[in-house]
């Protein structure tokens, strides 16, 4: 799979291709969120649409800036989290990242103080999950989810 | 336990998207936007997929972008 980096915004907006991997821009990320957010608004705003479900995905829309992404590297995941600001659109990364090794049974937490070293993390990222955030009267069990798979088909 | 229910989870994903049937709109660049929708058939058609394509094809157009897209919806409760 050809990998995707991040570039910092405002440097350029187009990809950039450089020893096989492909450059994007923050913004360029920020933009399909906001078009999969809109995807779901119309859903939302379909009054055919049961109330249970457009409430759920609403909800999500609205109120959900926490994003989980996880990559697979070789036997290992790397899962790592942080939150989108709409306005500016900024992504904004957690320091530490998640690491699971089935074949080592390997689970553990990395913290990563570098910023560059977390965004080339996101370079191979293929699953993009947005989530609520967690129900305070039950803290480290997440409410509902919502998934989403993105996949840009850099392959 | 938290970080084993989102491994669990993402492998759910991954299986339940394998196994569903994604539709496929094109992009003004000749490219697809693929979206797999795992809620119930009869829900598809109150989502707007064109406009999603549409919006997909101005970015595309705006960075450049030389790609195709796949989105998969599972929204559950846990």
């Amino acid at each position: 799979m050809q990998s995707i980096r991040v570039a910092p915004d405002n440097s350029y907006f187009r990809p950039q291709e450089s020893k096989g991997e492909i450059t994007l821009s923050l913004r360029a990320h920020a933009s399909t969120i906001q078009a999969i957010i809109l995807w779901l608004l119309s859903f939302t705003n379909n009054a055919e649409a049961p109330q249970e479900l457009r409430t759920l995905l609403l909800s999500a829309a609205r109120t959900s800036t926490r994003f989980v992404v996880a990559t697979d590297v070789a036997d290992a995941t790397i899962v790592m989290s942080g939150s989108y600001d709409t306005s500016p659109s900024r992504i904004n990364f957690d320091q530490s990242v998640q690491y699971h090794d089935v074949s080592k049974a390997i689970f553990t937490t990395i913290n990563m103080p570098r910023i560059p070293a977390i965004l080339n993390l996101l370079s191979n990222a293929d699953i993009m999950t947005l989530e609520l955030p967690e129900n305070p009267a039950n803290p480290g069990v997440l409410r509902d989810f919502l998934h989403l798979l993105k996949i840009y088909g850099l392959r | 336990m938290k970080r084993f229910t989102v491994l669990v989870l993402l492998i759910c994903i991954s299986l339940a998207s394998a196994m569903a049937q994604p539709a496929s709109y094109p992009l003004a660049n000749s490219k697809v936007l693929k979206i797999t929708n795992l809620l119930q058939a009869r829900f598809h058609p109150m989502f707007n997929n064109e406009v999603l394509a549409n919006q997909l094809s101005q970015i595309s157009e705006r960075f450049d972008l030389d790609t195709n897209f796949e989105l998969a919806l599972n929204p559950s409760n846990t």
